[in-house]
C-alpha cells in the first residue's frame, strides 16, 4: 500500500505497471461500467466487467478478485441474488453495492446478506475507490495502512499524521479530509466531493465549511514546520482557484 | 359524543316529533270532523223523533212550556233554551211555536233535506211517544202487506218510514192505494239568535212539526270526550315517540359510527386495508363497498405514483452517475487548463442534482410508507456535538452557539437517516442564523424517549411562512436575500425521517424572530 502510495504521489501513471487491486464489476449500464473501468484503471485498479448477473456470478466464483462492484438491477440474476448465492458458497470476497432504486432497503438487504459497503447512484468515482481502498485496508496488515508522500506521512491506524517526524494533532474531520486528499496525492477535488465524503451525504451548512477545515489544517502543519503565516501560503494541500483543493508537496 | 352526532340525533328527535305531533292533530281533527257529522245525525234522527211527535200530536199553547221542558231532556240538551219548536196544525192555520222563536226565522224558508236513513239511536226515552212505544220500533214486526192500519197508527211514523229515499215521498198519491203515510222527516242546518242550529220538519197529515236544536251543547259533549281522550294520549305518544326516536337514532348512528373507526383505521394504517364490510347491514355495507372502491382507485393512483418517482430516480441516476463519471473523468484528465474551473462547477451542480434526485426518493418511499430503517442504538448527543464542533469551522459572523446535552440520549434508530436529520437541522440553524445572532440546543432524555430542542435567531418570518415551513421546496425569505444554498428538502425530509421513526419534528410556538424546532423521537 506503501508503494501504492507512492505511486500516486507520481504521475501520470505508467499503464503498464501490474494493478494493485483485481475487481470485478458487475454492471448492465455499459457507460456506466465504462466510467468506472477507465476511473479505476487510472488509479491503478485492474477491472474486469460483467454485464449480467449470471456471467456475473460465474466469473465472482472462479476469478480471485479483491473485490467486488456489484450492481443491484441486472440482467439474469439479480444482484441481492448474486450477493446471497457467493455468500452462501462461501466466498468472501468483500462486496460493495450500486443501488439506483430504493437505495435504503436495498442497503439493508444487502448488508443482511454480507455486502460490505454500498454506494447509492450517482457516486463519485472517487468516492467509489475510497470505499474499495478501505475495503482492502480492513483485510490488510499493518503496512498498508500508512500513506507516505515525501515527507508526509499518514498512519490509518494510529490516525497520526507526521511531517518529516514531527506529529501533527488533527481533529477527525481534519484527518479524514487529508487522507481523502493524500491517497489520491496531485489529484484535484472540489468542495463538494470533499464535503461528501468527509461529512457525509447532504450536509450542506454552506461550502465555506471545507475551506475553513482546509485552512486549519494548514496552519497546523506551518506550525509543525516551524512556518509563519507569511511563508508557504498552501502548504502540502494546494488550493485551485474556484475549483478546489489537491495534495501536493511543495517543489 | 361528539357534537356533530348529537345534532344529527337531535334532528331526527325533533323530526320524529314533528311528524307524530302532526299526525296527532290530522287524527284529532279527522275524529272531529267524523264524530261531529255522527252526532248530528244522532241528533237529526232525535230531532226527527220528536218533529213526529209534535207534528203527530194536537199541542195547545200551554202545553208548550212542558213539552219544551221533556223535549230538551230527551235531546240531552242543557236547557229548554236550546230548543225551538214550532207547530202547525194544518196548512193556513196560525203555528203555535217557542216563545224564543225569532220572528225573522220562516221555517218554509229553510233549505230542508231529507233526513239521512238513521236509526234513531237505542235507548230509553228516546222518543215521546206513548209508554207502549218504548220499544224500538225497528224491532217489531214490518206489518204484513196491505194490512189496513188504524188512524191512530196511521199518524205515528210506520217502521222504516225514515228508511225511504228521499223521493218516496212523491209516491204518495191521494188516489193511490190505501197505504202508510210516510211522514218524511226533513232536516236543515240554520243560524239563529247567535248560535248554530239544527232542526227537523215532519209534515203529518196536515200537521206540521218543527223542533230545533242548538248545537251548542253538541259541540261541548263532543269536545269533553274527544278533549279527554286527545289530552291523555297526546302526552304518552310524545314520550313514546321521543323514546323511539331517540333509540332509533342510536341504532342507525351505531353503524356508522363502527364505520367512522374502521375508516380511522384504514387511514392510520396504510392504503392496502379495508373497511370489513361483512357485518353490517345492506345500506352501510354499500357505504363500506362505496368507501373501499374509493380506496381502490387511490391505493392504485398512489401506487402508480410512487412507482413513478421510483422509476424517474431510477432513470434519472444511471444518467446522473454517468455525467458526474464523466465530468470527474474530463476533470482528471484536463489538468490544470482553465476549463477545469467550468467542469468543477459542473461536477458541483451535478452533486446538487443528485442531491436532490437522492431526496426525493427519500421523500417518495416515505410516503409510501416504506421508508426502510436499520435499527442500531444512536447516542444523539454525540452526533450532535459532532455536527457542533464543525459549526466552530464555519467561521459563522458571531453567532453565539450554546448546548445543554444530555449525556446518553441513546435512540433505537436509524444511525444513517438520523445523522440526516441533524444535518438538516444543523445545516437550517447555520445558514438562517443572521449574523450577531444566537443558536441554542437542547437535547432531553426520558425513558419514553429523547427531545431535542433547537432554536436560532432569525430575521422576522412571516406567520405564513412559518405554516410553510415543512413544505417541499419551500425556502424562507431569508434564503432569497443571502444567497444560501439549499433547496427546501432538508426539513421536510428531516419530518419524514423522525415519522419514520415513531417521532416528530415540529415547529414550537415562538417570538417571531425566533424558531424553534422541537425533534422527538420515542424509544421503541
Amino acid at each position: 500500500m506503501a508503494s501504492m502510495a507512492l505511486g500516486h504521489a507520481r504521475e501520470p501513471k505508467p499503464r503498464t505497471m501490474p494493478a494493485e487491486m483485481r475487481v470485478l464489476l458487475i454492471e448492465d449500464e455499459e457507460k456506466i461500467s465504462d466510467l468506472i473501468r477507465a476511473g479505476l484503471a487510472a488509479r491503478n485498479m485492474g477491472v474486469h466487467v460483467c454485464n449480467d448477473g449470471n456471467t456475473g456470478f460465474e466469473q465472482a466464483r472462479r476469478g480471485a478478485y479483491d473485490a467486488v462492484v456489484l450492481d443491484l438491477m441486472l440482467p439474469g440474476r439479480d444482484g441481492l441474488s448474486v450477493l446471497a448465492g457467493l455468500r452462501a458458497e462461501g466466498i468472501a470476497t468483500p462486496v460493495i453495492l450500486l443501488t439506483a432504486r430504493n437505495e435504503l432497503g436495498d442497503r439493508i438487504e444487502g448488508l443482511n446478506l454480507g455486502a460490505d459497503d454500498y454506494l447509492a447512484k450517482p457516486f463519485f468515482v472517487e468516492e467509489l475507490h475510497a470505499r474499495l481502498l478501505a475495503l482492502m485496508r480492513r483485510q490488510s496488515s499493518a503496512r498498508h495502512n500508512v500513506l507516505q508522500v515525501g515527507g508526509f506521512q499518514l498512519d490509518r491506524i494510529a490516525r497520526q499524521v507526521e511531517f518529516d517526524g514531527r506529529s501533527i494533532e488533527l481533529t477527525a474531520r481534519e484527518f479524514s479530509l487529508v487522507e481523502y486528499l493524500m491517497r489520491s496525492s496531485g489529484q484535484l477535488f472540489t468542495r463538494t466531493q470533499i464535503l461528501e465524503h468527509v461529512w457525509g451525504y447532504d450536509f450542506d451548512p454552506g461550502t465555506n465549511l471545507v475551506d475553513t477545515c482546509i485552512k486549519r489544517i494548514r496552519k497546523k502543519i506551518r506550525e509543525v514546520r516551524g512556518m509563519d503565516a507569511t511563508t508557504d501560503i498552501d502548504g502540502v494541500i494546494e488550493s485551485v482557484r474556484g475549483v478546489g483543493y489537491r495534495f501536493r508537496l511543495p517543489a | 359524543m361528539s357534537l356533530r352526532l348529537a345534532s344529527f340525533r337531535a334532528r331526527i328527535f325533533l323530526v320524529s316529533l314533528l311528524v307524530v305531533g302532526v299526525t296527532l292533530a290530522v287524527v284529532a281533527g279527522l275524529s272531529w270532523t267524523s264524530a261531529m257529522s255522527y252526532e248530528i245525525d244522532r241528533l237529526d234522527a232525535r230531532l226527527c223523533e220528536e218533529a213526529h211527535q209534535l207534528a203527530a200530536r194536537p199541542l195547545s199553547r200551554a202545553g208548550l212550556a212542558r213539552v219544551e221542558r221533556e223535549a230538551a231532556l230527551k235531546l240531552r240538551l242543557q236547557s229548554a233554551e236550546q230548543l225551538l219548536l214550532w207547530v202547525q196544525p194544518a196548512p193556513g192555520e196560525p203555528a203555535t211555536r217557542s216563545a224564543r222563536w225569532p220572528d225573522s226565522l220562516d221555517p218554509n224558508a229553510l233549505k230542508w233535506v231529507a233526513a239521512p236513513d238513521r236509526k234513531p239511536p237505542s235507548g230509553q226515552g228516546d222518543t215521546l211517544g206513548p209508554p207502549a212505544d218504548g220499544i224500538d220500533e225497528s224491532d217489531r214486526p214490518p206489518p204484513p202487506p196491505g194490512q189496513m192500519r188504524g188512524p191512530a197508527e196511521a199518524l205515528r211514523p210506520p217502521p222504516g218510514a225514515r228508511r225511504e229515499p228521499p223521493d218516496a215521498r212523491d209516491t204518495r198519491e191521494p188516489g193511490g192505494p190505501r197505504r202508510p203515510p210516510r211522514m218524511q222527516c226533513q232536516v236543515a242546518g240554520f243560524n239563529a239568535l247567535g248560535s248554530d242550529w239544527r232542526a227537523a220538519q215532519v209534515n203529518a197529515l196536515r200537521a206540521t212539526g218543527v223542533v230545533g236544536a242548538d248545537l251548542a251543547s253538541t259541540r261541548t259533549e263532543l269536545r269533553d270526550g274527544l278533549g279527554s281522550i286527545v289530552w291523555r294520549a297526546a302526552p304518552l305518544a310524545l314520550l313514546l315517540t321521543a323514546l323511539g326516536a331517540w333509540l332509533m337514532s342510536a341504532l342507525a348512528m351505531r353503524p356508522v359510527t363502527r364505520l367512522r373507526s374502521a375508516m380511522e383505521a384504514v387511514n392510520q394504517q396504510s392504503l392496502e386495508h379495508r373497511v370489513p364490510a361483512g357485518r353490517e347491514d345492506r345500506e352501510f355495507q354499500d357505504l363500506s363497498n362505496a368507501y373501499n372502491r374509493m380506496l381502490d382507485r387511490l391505493e392504485a393512483s398512489f401506487h402508480q405514483a410512487t412507482r413513478f418517482s421510483a422509476d424517474a430516480a431510477h432513470e434519472l441516476r444511471t444518467p446522473l452517475t454517468i455525467l458526474q463519471g464523466q465530468i470527474e473523468h474530463a476533470m482528471r484528465v484536463s489538468g490544470d487548463q482553465p476549463i477545469q474551473v467550468q467542469l468543477a462547477q459542473m461536477l458541483d451542480e451535478a452533486g446538487r442534482l443528485s442531491s436532490i434526485t437522492r431526496k426525493l426518493l427519500m421523500l417518495s418511499q416515505a410516503d409510501a410508507g416504506k421508508l426502510a430503517l436499520l435499527r442500531t442504538p444512536v447516542d444523539l448527543s454525540s452526533m450532535l456535538q459532532e455536527r457542533l464542533a464543525d459549526a466552530n469551522l464555519l467561521e459563522l459572523q458571531d453567532v453565539k452557539i450554546s448546548s445543554d446535552l444530555a449525556p446518553h440520549a441513546v435512540v433505537q434508530g436509524d444511525e444513517q437517516l438520523l445523522g440526516q436529520v441533524l444535518n438538516n437541522l444543523c445545516g437550517n440553524a447555520f445558514k438562517y442564523t443572521p449574523p450577531g445572532g444566537w443558536i441554542h440546543v437542547q437535547v432531553r432524555a426520558a425513558s419514553s424517549g429523547v427531545e431535542m430542542l433547537w432554536s436560532n435567531s432569525t430575521v422576522p418570518i412571516a406567520p405564513l411562512a412559518r405554516e410553510r415551513f415543512f413544505d417541499r421546496f419551500f425556502r424562507g425569505d431569508a434564503a432569497h436575500n443571502r444567497s444560501v444554498d439549499g433547496h427546501g428538502l432538508g426539513l421536510s425530509l428531516a419530518r419524514v425521517i423522525a415519522r419514520a421513526h415513531g417521532g416528530d419534528l415540529t415547529l414550537a410556538p415562538s417570538p417571531h424572530d425566533e424558531v424553534r424546532l422541537r425533534l422527538w423521537l420515542p424509544t421503541p
